[in-house]
């Protein structure tokens, strides 16, 4: 069954600095102040949507014995930006936002929950028609940023398991397994033996 | 036995043996006609597939030429060296190829592709295999090499890893070394 997601129109902000997720692989922060809208499915908090500074890193580099693949994502996020996960942690530090907080950013109420509203149905125009249900009982986390085509890079985490597409490029991990598919080639890896091979027409996720 | 029928059987005998050797030789034209269609073109064709062989042969010996070294200390067979083509040489960057040359040549460098060898270090790890130098002085040396694509750095933990182009180049840089030791007669 499709579940209904929607935004709260309450607006929070970040009360210190937080650490959205971190691994080996991949770490995201928001700086202290970061306008935050919380999302609902099925009238539970499940997710939020952030407006503020913050940092997304991840390690799309696949190790192989013939040498490293890849390089490193280095994000400076200022633009609005979907997470659906464990939302416990991050509200401990929210509180309610101010007219000033706002103005700061170049909002109003209105024009924020509007942006904040067409980001999530982006983001369901792709995810909602076959990931919802299973997503509502993942314990992963699901973050959706803008790019500059206007459309959505995705990163899936879930334990050591994590996804990252872009319209050039789809980073997998799994452990010591790895895929990484650049416009030019696709390199699978396992335990430090890889396999190259000439890119394929391969979906890279990209949301539309 | 009487001696007509002893006639008799000889007689059967030889029937039996000329039977024998019509059923072969129908046997092998058999097989002939199975195996292809024969037809005379003429000399033309014949001189046609001597020149396409003789054209192959020639492809052979001049690959063979390239590809096989043979020095006062044996025979080397070259292996993956294609053809010297100029237009390769239009499309080379200099400029690129200079930048990675560059970062190949000094001696720290080297040391830290070398430590890099054997899998992923960070910094500190690094540092004690090159002890000799400062910490800023190892951070420099890796910013080269990091411009120039022979190491990447992790930006979650840290570590530095040598890249493929960067495990070509040292394996390369290697090579010519024992090259140039061995007086070029590698």
């Amino acid at each position: 069954m499709m579940q209904h997601y929607e935004v709260e129109d309450t607006i929070l902000r970040s009360n210190a600095e937080l650490t959205l997720t971190r691994s080996d692989k991949v770490s995201l922060e928001i700086k202290k102040g970061t306008l935050t809208l919380p999302v609902k499915v099925a009238d539970k908090r499940r997710g939020f949507i952030f407006l503020g500074e913050g940092k997304l890193l991840i390690d799309a580099i696949v190790e192989t014995e013939r040498g490293a693949v890849g390089k490193p994502v280095q994000r400076e996020l200022r633009e609005l930006f979907l997470m659906l996960g464990n939302t416990e942690e991050t509200s401990k530090h929210l509180e309610k936002a101010s007219d000033d907080d706002l103005r700061r950013n170049d909002f109003t109420e209105k024009t924020l929950l509007a942006k904040a509203q067409d980001l999530l149905a982006k983001f369901m125009g792709k995810e909602g028609a076959h990931g919802s249900e299973h997503f509502r009982q993942s314990e992963g986390s699901i973050f959706a940023f803008p790019n500059e085509e206007s459309n959505l890079d995705l990163l899936l985490l879930n334990g050591p398991r994590l996804i990252y597409t872009t319209k050039d490029m789809a980073f997998i991990c799994d452990g010591d397994k790895s895929v990484l598919n650049t416009p030019r080639q696709v390199f699978l890896s396992a335990q430090g033996t890889s396999l190259p091979f000439g890119r394929p027409h391969m979906h890279n996720g990209c949301c539309q | 036995m009487s001696e007509d029928l002893k006639q008799e059987m000889k007689k059967l005998k030889e029937e039996m043996a000329s039977l024998k050797d019509q059923l072969r030789d129908a046997g092998q034209e058999g097989r002939n006609k199975r195996r292809g269609i024969y037809i005379d073109f003429g000399n033309s064709v014949q001189d046609y597939v001597e020149d396409v062989m003789q054209g192959v042969a020639e492809g052979v010996h001049g690959e063979l030429d390239k590809s096989i070294f043979i020095g006062p200390r044996g025979c080397r067979i070259m292996r993956g060296h294609g053809p010297w083509r100029e237009e390769d040489e239009n499309t080379f960057d200099f400029n690129e190829a200079a930048k990675a040359m560059s970062a190949l040549g000094h001696e720290h460098r080297l040391k830290v592709l070398s430590s890099l060898m054997t899998g992923g270090k960070y910094i500190n790890e690094l540092q004690e295999g090159l002890s000799e130098i400062t910490t800023s002085t190892l951070s420099s040396h890796l910013n080269v090499l990091e411009e120039a694509g022979l190491v990447v750095q992790e930006k979650v933990r840290g570590r530095y890893l040598i890249t493929m182009p960067g495990r070509t180049a040292y394996q390369m840089a290697r090579k010519v070394t024992r090259f140039l030791k061995a007086g070029g007669e590698e």
